[in-house]
């Protein structure tokens, strides 16, 4: 327990003396760590900024269906092969998917050129037709407002969900909902409620609105049928391929006739997150490189202030300290000043990062949902700024512990 | 109750290797006792090795032969890391140039012993250091560089450096070379006084027999030998 004490204390004294010496020569510490404070804040953002690119391709991408997302499709060879909306297909699928027990399921329909107003204001909007499910499935949720329940399909006023898109274009606030607004389709107009609005926004598109099948087929299909229906479901990534095979297959059995088919839709079928990883290594190979000549510029500041001090460590010997002291102390210094270093360059770096307008006019586009600094980058930009401090305060502590006080005292 | 031995340096011999390979031989066979309290002076001519038996005594540098006993014990056993801690703990130095650290202030002078001590004297070492520098009368210059004080205060925070964690020893090497006349005696009066007070030895390594006559006990160092002196101040 002694021991232990007087170790502690000789930590603490190692930091408060590093900690003053960096205090006493601050002009030429501040000079010397430049390039490590410069390197680390590119290094963290690199790393940071990719991460978060990262996260928000991700969530772009996971709104057109989280992996594994298996789409199925069943065209009538009587309707020219296009896969128009039918009970007989539903049901086909709704049975198939019970009896491989899946638990997120849903219709995908879509009408294109319906206008929506409210209060004189109109907007062009897309219909999609969809389950409940569907909004786990592509990560879309509700802003403000809720999102669609299998619930909703009884009600009598046909309840929708609408996008940023069409809420701003409508004129719409969070105060306003539930909203009553017109759907003018095939040539009449429903009065719908819009219950809820989501955060998201297809990027280049106009605005969209979603609807149940069972609301949509009440309201709209008489006078607008859906085109393009397709049968969404959530599965585990692993498996996925067979699984799809086999429920076209068993689609395939239900449906005599029927040309179906059943593949992976999801991004990672087709490999979209590779390029970030590659950008990832490149943006950090040249940080790295910024930080190895930062770090040669600070052992070379620090050799030469090592032999300008050679008394002081001569005099520091005639207190009592060890080799042993005298190499922690001096390395410390080095370690506490690229710390501090590290932690400006950090904090550069999470300003850069998390600035909007910065991030939206280096990226050319529109975020929403500014993800937050990732805490694996933060710790990143530390560790690598407290590891170049000991590496480089080796060698310095190796001249200073290899002293002989005799000498040094004359000095 | 007779004084307990601090140091005692038996037949200690100091040479070293010259770059023509031929031996320089600095000490011949010196033998010193030192106990508490006891104020000794060593003088003699430069190149004499007055700061080789210092380093010795002060456990900076080890024999060639000889035997250096420190409270009884052979100090040659000593580990580095014993000596060191034995250094920091029951040794103080005093230097002619004052040595003080550059870009400190006088406190912080005073309280960089400590930095190398445990328990209470790390905890309260500014509290220890502010004691050591008002016991030397620069209590109202904690705060002031070294370049700031003239060389007399400048010594005195080199004594109350020396003094601040309470040594057996203090070991001073030419104290007031660096200083004039009336300063130099007053700082040595002022060590001596405050090593007194302690309850330490003093050792004094000087050229100048002034100061040198301060101590109760004078010895010459001549051709690698001590040989006692008896001197009186002028």
């Amino acid at each position: 327990m002694n021991n232990l004490a007087r170790m502690a204390t000789g930590f603490v004294a190692a930091l408060l003396e590093a900690w003053q010496e960096l205090r006493i020569h601050k002009l030429r510490v501040l000079l010397s760590l430049i390039g490590v404070t410069i390197a680390v804040a590119s290094l963290t953002t690199a790393v940071a900024g990719a991460s978060m690119a990262k996260q928000m391709m991700t969530e772009q991408l996971e709104r057109q269906g989280r992996p594994a997302l298996i789409s199925t499709y069943a065209a009538d060879p009587n309707g020219l092969g296009i896969p128009r909306s039918s009970a007989e297909v539903s049901q086909a699928f709704a049975k198939t998917s019970e009896r491989f027990n899946i638990e997120y399921t849903s219709m995908i329909g879509r009408t294109y050129g319906p206008q929506a107003s409210y209060q004189g204001l109109n907007a062009e909007a897309m219909i999609q037709v969809v389950d409940p499910s569907y909004g786990p499935m592509h990560r879309i949720s509700a802003q403000h407002g809720r999102w669609l329940e299998s619930e909703d399909a009884k009600n009598l006023s046909p309840a929708v969900v609408v996008d940023k898109a069409l809420f701003t274009e409508l004129g719409l606030d969070k105060g306003s909902l539930p909203a009553t607004i017109e759907l003018k389709s095939g040539g009449g107009a429903v009065s719908v409620t819009v219950i809820g609005a989501t955060s998201t926004r297809d990027m280049g598109m106009g605005g969209q609105l979603w609807m149940l099948p069972q609301t949509y087929e009440h309201w709209f299909a008489s006078s607008t049928p859906l085109d393009d229906v397709s049968y969404v479901m959530w599965v585990p990534i692993e498996g996925s391929e067979e699984l799809a095979f086999e429920f076209a297959r068993q689609m395939r059995a239900e449906l005599p006739g029927y040309m179906v088919d059943s593949n992976r839709q999801d991004y990672l079928a087709w490999g979209a997150d590779e390029t970030l990883s590659q950008l990832s290594l490149v943006v950090g190979g040249i940080s790295g490189i910024i930080l190895l000549l930062g770090s040669l510029s600070l052992l070379n500041v620090a050799m030469v202030t090592m032999k300008q001090r050679i008394r002081e460590v001569g005099i520091r010997r005639s207190f009592g300290a060890t080799t042993g002291r005298i190499f922690f102390s001096v390395m410390m210094e080095s370690v506490v000043a690229t710390a501090v270093a590290g932690g400006l360059g950090v904090m550069i770096s999470v300003a850069l990062v998390t600035n909007p307008k910065l991030i939206n006019s280096v990226l050319a586009m529109g975020i929403d949902d500014m993800p937050g600094f990732p805490v694996d980058a933060a710790l990143l930009g530390m560790g690598v700024s407290i590891a170049v401090g000991a590496l480089t305060g080796v060698l310095p502590a190796l001249v200073a512990a290899r002293v002989r006080i005799v000498d040094a005292i004359r000095v | 109750m007779s004084a307990a031995q601090l140091l005692q340096l038996t037949d200690v011999t100091r040479s070293v290797l010259l770059p023509d390979d031929s031996q320089l031989h600095i000490l011949n066979g010196i033998n010193l006792t030192v106990t508490e309290g006891d104020h000794i002076a060593i003088v003699g001519r430069s190149g004499t090795g007055k700061s080789t038996l210092l380093n010795i005594l002060g456990l900076l540098d080890r024999p060639t032969s000889g035997t250096v006993a420190w409270r009884g014990k052979d100090a040659s056993g000593l580990s580095a890391r014993r000596a060191a801690a034995a250094r920091g703990r029951d040794l103080g130095f005093v230097f002619q140039q004052f040595n003080l650290l550059p870009g400190r202030t006088a406190l912080e002078n005073v309280m960089a012993p400590l930095m190398y001590a445990s328990g209470r004297d790390f905890w309260q070492r500014r509290k220890l250091a502010s004691e050591a520098l008002d016991r030397v009368g620069l209590g109202t210059r904690l705060d002031s560089m070294p370049q700031s004080l003239s060389g007399g205060e400048q010594q005195r925070v080199a004594i109350a450096r020396a003094l601040v964690r309470r040594p057996r020893v203090v070991l001073a090497d030419e104290p007031t070379g660096a200083l004039d006349v009336s300063t130099g005696r007053a700082v040595m009066e002022l060590l001596d006084a405050a090593t007194v007070d302690s309850g330490a030895a003093l050792i004094t390594i000087t050229h100048d027999a002034n100061v040198a006559a301060l101590a109760r006990q004078q010895f010459r160092l001549e051709s690698g030998l001590l040989h006692p002196l008896s001197l009186e101040v002028v």
